[in-house]
């Protein structure tokens, strides 16, 4: 029953001669909450689709619970559920009536839970969606998706359109589903705040490649940022064991390291005849130096 | 002005297609201007100058579906003046667009009338004629030009049986519409003349004050529903509501009514008929184009591999396109009756339109990449190969074996067309087929 909820190896697709993700190898398990993280263009929206079997893979796979992503079975994606970045609705229905044709697919429809959720995320059942807001039409997507409390749930930014009690009241939600057994939840975001209040492991998405995959709490214990300060006008040149990125001002270098331990900057100091001050940064400060 | 000017730039060359449209047209108007001003005349004098205008109008294609998209979008409500800038460069796209109209069409028909070009300002009376003809020949273009970028623009931007509903009505109306003694250029001009402002005024009034129009109309129609809360009958028509094919009767409805419209007038030749019932037949094809884009929301919610997914597909489109084309059957019989059309051009009219259905609805479901030149060329090909077929059988002078040897051509299209489409949906790939996020954008 532990199997992983998705396996990729080797990932990689390209449109055209422009490779958007590249060797991607990772694993998703049961319990899990995974915080997609990448700027605008990263790949994450590709990635999500690979794994839903959308799309398909330039080379490598992707399985979900096993099977193949591109041929799943109907047992298989009744364990998933998905929201889009942009919304599927149909505009003609009203919200009941969406939410009925959905059900219709699942013969498992928590409609208890999706009643609930209708009125404490302000959700009016009669409403035309034709004439809802992008932040209303999200909450229905997201309502479409947890109806049949999938074993597997993708969501690509799902709170980009809400307003901040709606976000709050989704990501506690969301945290009430992780904790129901063993679902494992991938969702994408660009609101690292989100990702630290939820995800227990990350993906970092820069050009296509995972420049990390983790553990929140190991990243930000692996990750320091270290300001070096030499006793003379320039900077010496020296190697920075680790090292993410480096930025020079002045006499002084601004740097990111990975596993970096007192150890290392007592040898490190004593090499250089430099100072060294560490820091802890933030997932949001990670991020940017990882872009920098 | 600057902003007018980029947008007309966008309207006339905002993509590479559009651009060597117009860059064509223009090229071969200035052609066109040079063969009538110093060749002798001949009968085709005007036969680089129709195609250019046809080009360079052409080029111009995207410019309602551009001015829909920007007037609303947010962009619109917040620029200074966004709406205005952009009502007038869609004027001025109409009244550019025609303009060669107006110059060649009368200096052609100076150059008819066995007159040199350079004795015009010589003699008041061709003058005067001729100025008359260049106002009537511009002021009909610009009409002309106008509805059609209006009906592309309903089409465009609804792309929905909606969409063709509306413009078919606008066309209903314009079939109504008052128009001048065609003998009495005079009256042609003032009627024109009169035309153009009342249209633009009534289109910029609406246009300008949409938003607010909008937004009274959205708090009437939420309230309503909100009070009213009915819920309607879904079981069993899910596949179809997602495809989009669960209502085939307000597109029959939409189709029937210029066919009411066109039996009040006693001039409607056979060929009439059939022309327009093998567009309808088509159209109800070319709605299944959206089925791949929209069947993205069916993969993860049924035991369904991708082939699985077309037949499914297909069923759904024949449960839709079947109904459409029940009522065109129905509706030729009528007027094959009404119009006392022959009982053969009645009897070949039949697999005319099962033809028209049968390679739309397939081309249609072609579409897993969106549209693109090859989708594009056999679509326009289909249409004239059919069109054709409409045309030769109501020509009594025209041979049978031509009818036949069309028939036979297209008739194995439609399974050619199934089985591309079928290995397409083997290898669907959605990311592919949204037709408006570019792969770049996809990416994100």
């Amino acid at each position: 029953m532990n199997e992983p909820a998705v396996q990729a190896a080797q990932l990689r697709k390209t449109f055209g001669p422009r490779a958007v993700l590249q060797d991607l190898t990772f694993e998703v398990r049961p319990g899990e909450v995974i915080g997609v993280l990448g700027k605008n263009g990263a790949g994450k929206t590709t990635l999500l689709e690979l794994m839903l079997g959308y799309t398909t893979p330039t080379s490598g796979h992707v399985r979900i619970f096993g099977h193949e992503a591109q041929s799943l079975s109907g047992d298989i994606k009744r364990r998933v559920g998905f929201v889009p970045q942009q919304d599927e609705l149909l505009n003609q229905l009203t919200v009941a009536e969406q939410l009925r044709v959905i059900a219709s697919f699942y013969p498992s429809w928590d409609h208890e839970l999706i009643s609930r959720l209708c009125v404490s995320w302000n959700v009016n059942p009669q409403a035309r969606i034709k004439s809802m807001s992008v932040g209303e039409r999200q909450k229905l997507s997201i309502l479409l998706a947890f109806g049949h409390r999938p074993d597997l749930l993708i969501l690509d930014e799902p709170v980009a359109s809400l307003d901040p009690v709606a976000r709050r009241q989704f990501l506690e939600e969301l945290v009430e589903l992780s904790a129901e057994g063993q679902r494992a939840i991938v969702f994408s975001t660009h609101i690292v705040s989100d990702i630290e209040r939820l995800a227990s492991r990350v993906w970092i998405l820069k050009e296509g490649r995972l420049c990390w995959e983790g553990e929140l709490e190991s990243l930000k214990d692996s990750v320091s940022r270290l300001h070096i300060r030499s006793g003379g006008s320039s900077v010496p040149s020296f190697e920075i064991p680790g090292a993410i990125n480096r930025r020079t001002q002045g006499p002084a270098v601004t740097a990111l390291v990975r596993d970096w331990t007192d150890e290392a900057q007592q040898a490190f100091e004593q090499k250089y005849s430099v100072t060294v001050t560490r820091e802890s940064p933030g997932l949001e400060e990670i991020f940017l130096e990882m872009h920098r | 002005m600057k902003a007018i000017g980029r947008l007309l730039l966008v309207y006339f060359a905002g993509s590479r297609v559009t651009k060597w449209l117009t860059i064509c047209g223009l090229l071969l108007l200035l052609a066109s201007l040079y063969v009538v001003l110093y060749t002798p005349q001949t009968e085709h004098m005007l036969a680089l100058a129709v195609p250019g205008l046809i080009l360079l109008f052409c080029g111009t294609s995207l410019m309602p579906l551009t001015l829909a998209r920007l007037a609303g979008s947010h962009a619109a409500c917040i620029l200074p003046g966004a709406r205005i800038k952009l009502l007038l460069s869609a004027i001025l796209t109409v009244l550019l667009v025609t303009l060669p109209a107006g110059l060649i069409a009368p200096l052609a028909f100076v150059a008819g009338m066995s007159a040199d070009v350079s004795q015009l300002f010589a003699d008041p009376n061709l003058l005067n004629y001729t100025l008359v003809m260049a106002v009537i020949t511009y002021t009909s273009a610009c009409i002309a030009a106008f509805w059609l970028y209006v009906l592309m623009w309903v089409i465009g931007n609804e792309r929905s049986v909606n969409g063709v509903a509306k413009a078919l009505l606008i066309f209903l109306v314009l079939m109504f519409m008052p128009t001048a003694d065609r003998e009495d250029p005079g009256a042609m001009m003032r009627a024109n003349l009169l035309q153009i402002p009342v249209v633009l005024l009534v289109f910029s009034a609406g246009f300008l004050l949409w938003p607010r129009i909008r937004r009274a109309l959205a708090g009437r129609f939420q309230a309503r529903a909100t009070k009213s809360g009915t819920t309607r009958e879904l079981a069993g028509r899910e596949i179809d509501l997602v495809l989009g094919n669960s209502q085939p009767w307000p597109l029959t409805v939409a189709l029937l009514l210029p066919l009411v419209v066109l039996s009040r007038s006693d001039e409607v030749h056979a060929s009439t008929w059939l022309f327009y019932l093998t567009i309808a037949s088509t159209l109800s094809g070319a709605m299944t184009g959206q089925a791949p884009e929209r069947s993205r929301a069916l993969w993860l919610r049924g035991d369904w591999s991708r082939p699985a997914l077309f037949e499914a597909v297909e069923k759904s489109a024949w449960r839709h396109n079947g109904r459409v084309l029940m009522v065109l059957f129905v509706a030729l019989l009528a007027i094959g009756i009404y119009a006392k059309i022959p009982l053969a051009i009645v009897a070949v009219g039949g697999p005319l339109l099962i033809l028209g259905t049968v390679l739309s609805t397939y081309l249609g479901l072609t579409l897993t990449r969106g549209v693109r030149w090859a989708e594009a060329t056999l679509g326009v090909a289909v249409m004239l190969i059919l069109m054709s077929i409409a045309w030769l059988m109501s020509d009594p002078d025209a041979h049978m074996a031509w009818v036949v040897g069309l028939f036979l051509a297209v008739s194995p299209l439609p399974a050619v067309f199934r089985r591309v489409a079928r290995n397409r949906w083997a290898h669907i790939d959605w990311s592919e087929c949204r037709r408006e996020v570019q792969p770049a954008l996809r990416a994100g």
